[in-house]
């Protein structure tokens, strides 16, 4: 198991356990559906509720991170710190869609023992647009090269299949 | 597992296949995210993060 794929095992075991209910968004969103790029940290949109601040102390004490809050009160962000990779909760995505509404679209995809649901290259695309921030432009045109590219992928591999 | 001349072949097969269709996208490119397309979801986490050294480099 590589490095990468050992963290997110991790991570999702501790997400798991502190009971918190998670959409993997952004970059890594776009790893995981076959986008060439790298990314620094992993998002997570999670729905609010009432025991999600119990939930995301639980979530710390057993993934050894501290929960800061890098941008408030702009923007509700609030980043584990403490371990190689960093990982930000947020609670909405730039494009406005809810946590039921990039569910809906999300696809499952195995990490370690668990099945994580991670957003639609279209979701995660969506919010980048929505950004407009440097970074999140930068990396526009290979999400939507790679989305064109996977949709153009599925219609001919069912085509082949009639 | 498939053997490294035939990943290649299916990312040329692939390539012939696809860029007619889409002569905006650099060659170079569409071979990338072709191999990433490819790639199963354990194949994917294998290089995912860039990650911060003590030092301030990065590396991955």
């Amino acid at each position: 198991m590589s490095f990468d794929e050992g963290f997110l095992a991790e991570l999702f075991q501790a997400i798991s356990e502190a009971g918190l209910q998670v959409i993997i968004v952004g970059n890594a969103a776009a790893v995981l559906q076959g986008v060439p790029v790298l990314t620094q940290d992993v998002d997570l949109m999670v729905r609010k509720h009432a025991q999600l601040e119990i939930k995301l102390d639980r979530f710390a004490k057993r993934f050894g991170v501290i929960l800061t809050h890098p941008y408030d009160p702009v923007s509700q962000v609030v980043r584990a710190v403490g371990r190689p990779v960093g990982v930000d909760f947020v609670f909405s995505l730039s494009s406005g869609k809810s946590f039921e509404s990039i569910r809906s679209r999300a696809t499952s995809v195995k990490i370690g023992r668990r099945s994580v649901l991670v957003a639609s290259l279209e979701d995660v695309i969506a919010a980048k647009e929505a950004a407009e921030r440097p970074k999140d432009k930068a990396t526009l045109p290979i999400l939507k090269d790679a989305l064109r590219v996977r949709n153009k992928m599925k219609a001919k591999s069912r085509i082949k299949q009639r | 597992m498939k053997t490294p001349e035939q990943i290649a072949k299916q990312i040329e097969l692939w390539h012939q296949r696809l860029a007619p269709e889409l002569p905006d996208i650099d060659p170079h490119d569409l071979d990338l995210i072709i191999a990433a397309i490819l790639r199963n979801a354990r194949e994917r986490m294998q290089i995912m993060f860039l990650k911060q050294r003590k030092d301030g480099r990065y590396v991955f």
